[in-house]
């Protein structure tokens, strides 16, 4: 990815969670307008170190991260990259707080991103009917199932219209049609210009949705770029699909960081 | 050398649901102590416990020795009620794991086994409770009614294995409903069962002869005996044993615990039962009044803190009536800063839910929405404090002091503005050396 387009650039040198202890080295990560970027690796390799980090939850955090319109002020808000008009983060496991109804949650979310009541009103009707939880808005998410659950966080994040969007294994917890929905989500995001990125460990899925990969493999980046470019550092042959070229980078291949 | 775990490891390596019990019994105790010393550490023992039982031991001798005449005027139903209340605060208890869902409650042996260990702890602990609080309470009120040793006994058994019975029908009862339906239950049936125990108990300590209380126990004894043998052939169980376990670890630590994960519980019911409809309770709508009434939301929700916040109110009401008036007035001022910082705790800690955490607050509006959600419980319980100091100065000097009533809280509400604005300013350097200092660490 290169030219004009980007949202979010970010050049992490080092990143761990112990002042000193990298668990990250050298990965650079780029996300584009419209562009959906898959964060691939296996377990522990570090791929929530990265949204972490990108969130500011990281106590060790040796990076350059540039968000469009941060430095001329345009889209600036007082940082430190939790969830704003800019950055919206979907976690794998929901986060809830027992004493706020459906709709509440979807008010804080608001007031605290500058989102007026109408426009609140207007977006967030739309929102719970795409994801079927219209009927449930006055009740308390912590006593929903784990996919409704996972929808309200869908919603509250979609609700802010940011940039760029951190999401956390996607299709974890969600039924057939509330995938379909989330990524129909997503691509009408996208079409506004937002960017995603995105990890998960279902391969297949991730080949056919994102334009490109980020493969973090022991603390750095094993490969990146498009899947074409991925199949040629690990040697395979076209049309493999990225499953195997994953397998084959994770088992073989030492990461090119330090 | 020692296994790992101390006393409770040395128990590891045998087998058999009996050991197991004891094992996790002992594991829930320490935890419970180790969180208990989170707040009761050697200090407070040396100058708060230690100094306060000293006290209350030797308030309670000298009742001993020298019965005042208000003991003699105690109606008899009051012990009885006492115990009572402690014995609708017990659940059953199997000290059920979410792990054994995976091989243990497969073995019927095992489920059955730690199900009569948990039925002989709980009626164990029911004695426990109730001998030591009729062993306490008996002595003062034998004075009064002249009840023996063995009343007594008979009253603490019988209180013990009502418990007993209230612990498998409260099971009983939270395994049937969920939501509303379990609370209203619980509560009719703590109802029923002081209406049952109450007159019943105080029947038999007053006219009753021996065979019928020997009937009553006897008869206890088999109810107890009945319910335990269902109670240990039912299936489907699991699911209310791992509640009953989260509850009751929360009643055992929530008051020290009251900021964490831990001691959180859940809303009984699916819905709010308290501000159930999204209707906006302030007119200011914008974005600072709707985070302080979302704030104000989640805290009317919380019974613990409103019940802390009567229990304060009702303290300060009573402090400021029982002062003479220009003391009332030094007491409003001390009140209303009490209740700002605990206010302000309050959003503090509301707002580093992980929840809010994740949104990016501007400070700006951050400090604003936090003075506006003080004012609105420090406004109305404030402006009470008023009113109550000047009905009281109505009270005493009569005449031209009962416009008092009005014009103290007219006068009330621009101290209350400016002293929640100098907390705001307080808080806002307090936050930004703290910044500072962080930042310099960093460096």
């Amino acid at each position: 990815m290169g030219g004009d387009s980007w949202l979010v650039r970010a050049a992490i040198r080092a990143a761990g969670y112990e002042q000193g202890k990298a668990v990250l080295r050298d990965v650079a990560i780029e996300v584009g307008r419209g562009e959906r970027v898959g964060l691939l690796g296996p377990d522990g390799a570090g791929k929530s170190t990265v949204m972490k980090g990108l969130l500011g939850q990281l106590p060790y955090w040796d990076a350059d991260v540039d968000w469009r319109g941060a430095a001329d002020g345009t889209d600036a808000t007082s940082g430190g990259g939790a969830m704003n008009r800019r950055l919206a983060y979907i976690p794998e496991r929901p986060i809830l707080y027992e004493r706020f109804t459906l709709w509440e949650h979807l008010q804080l979310a608001a007031a605290v991103c500058g989102i007026s009541e109408k426009r609140l009103a207007e977006r967030a009707e739309g929102l719970l009917a795409r994801f079927r939880l219209s009927h449930v808005k006055d009740d308390y998410p912590i006593k929903f199932s784990k996919g409704m659950q996972q929808k309200t966080m869908l919603v509250a994040a979609f609700l802010l219209e940011p940039s760029v969007y951190l999401v956390d294994e996607p299709f974890i917890g969600l039924d057939p049609a509330a995938v379909m929905e989330l990524l129909e989500a997503l691509d009408e995001e996208r079409a506004r210009g937002a960017g995603v990125l995105l990890t998960t460990h279902v391969l297949d899925s991730a080949e056919r949705l994102c334009d490109r990969f980020v493969l973090v493999h022991e603390g750095g980046v094993a490969a990146s770029g498009t899947v074409a470019d991925i199949r040629a550092v690990a040697g395979m042959p076209d049309g493999t699909p990225l499953f195997d070229c994953f397998h084959q980078l994770t088992r073989a291949a030492p990461a090119e960081g330090p | 050398m020692n296994p790992a775990g101390g006393r409770i490891g040395r128990l590891r390596g045998k087998s058999g649901p009996a050991r197991l019990f004891c094992m996790r019994c002992g594991a829930f105790w320490l935890k419970s102590i180790r969180a208990w010393r989170l707040t009761l550490d050697w200090t407070v023992v040396l100058y708060l416990v230690v100094p306060g039982l000293w006290v209350a031991g030797g308030m309670y001798l000298d009742l001993l020795r020298h019965p005042p005449d208000w003991i003699a005027r105690l109606p008899i139903q009051t012990p009885i009620v006492v115990l009572a209340i402690l014995m609708l605060r017990a659940r059953l208890r199997t000290f059920a794991e979410s792990g054994d869902g995976l091989f243990l409650r497969a073995s019927g042996r095992w489920v059955s086994g730690m199900t009569t260990a948990g039925l002989v702890y709980t009626l164990v602990a029911r004695l426990a409770v109730s001998a030591a609080a009729a062993g306490l309470m008996l002595p003062l009120m034998a004075h009064a009614t002249g009840w023996s040793f063995a009343a007594g006994t008979a009253l603490a058994s019988a209180a013990a294995l009502m418990g007993f019975v209230w612990t498998l029908v409260r099971d009983a009862a939270e395994r049937r409903w969920q939501g509303a339906r379990r609370v209203l239950a619980v509560i009719g049936l703590r109802a029923a069962f002081i209406a049952a125990w109450v007159p019943v108990a105080a029947w038999g300590m007053r006219d009753a002869g021996q065979a019928a209380a020997v009937a009553a126990v006897a008869a206890l004894v088999l109810a107890c005996i009945g319910l335990a043998w269902r109670r240990l052939h039912l299936c489907g169980t699991f699911a209310q044993e791992l509640e009953a376990e989260n509850s009751a670890y929360g009643d055992n630590v929530g008051w020290v615990l009251m900021d964490t994960e831990q001691a959180k519980r859940p809303p009984a019911g699916r819905r709010p039962w308290v501000l159930r409809k999204p209707r906006p309770l302030l007119k200011r709508r914008d974005e600072p009044s709707r985070l302080a009434e979302l704030w104000l939301r989640a805290m009317l929700r919380e019974a613990g803190q409103v019940r802390l916040l009567l229990q304060l109110f009702s303290l300060g009401s009573a402090a400021i009536w029982l002062s003479p008036v220009w003391l009332g007035a030094i007491a409003w001022i001390g009140l209303c800063a009490l209740l700002l910082l605990w206010l302000n705790g309050l959003w503090s800690r509301w707002q580093t839910e992980r929840y809010m955490a994740l949104y990016d607050w501007r400070e700006e509006l951050r400090t604003d929405a936090q003075e506006i959600a003080r004012s609105l419980l420090l406004c109305p319980i404030g402006l009470a404090w008023c009113a109550i100091l000047g009905i009281h100065a109505g009270w005493l000097y009569g005449g031209l002091w009962w416009p008092a009533v009005l014009l103290l809280p007219a006068a009330g509400y621009p101290v209350l503005a400016r002293i929640n604005r100098a907390a705001t300013v307080m808080f806002g350097a307090r936050r930004d050396r703290s910044a500072k200092s962080e930042a310099k660490h960093a460096e």
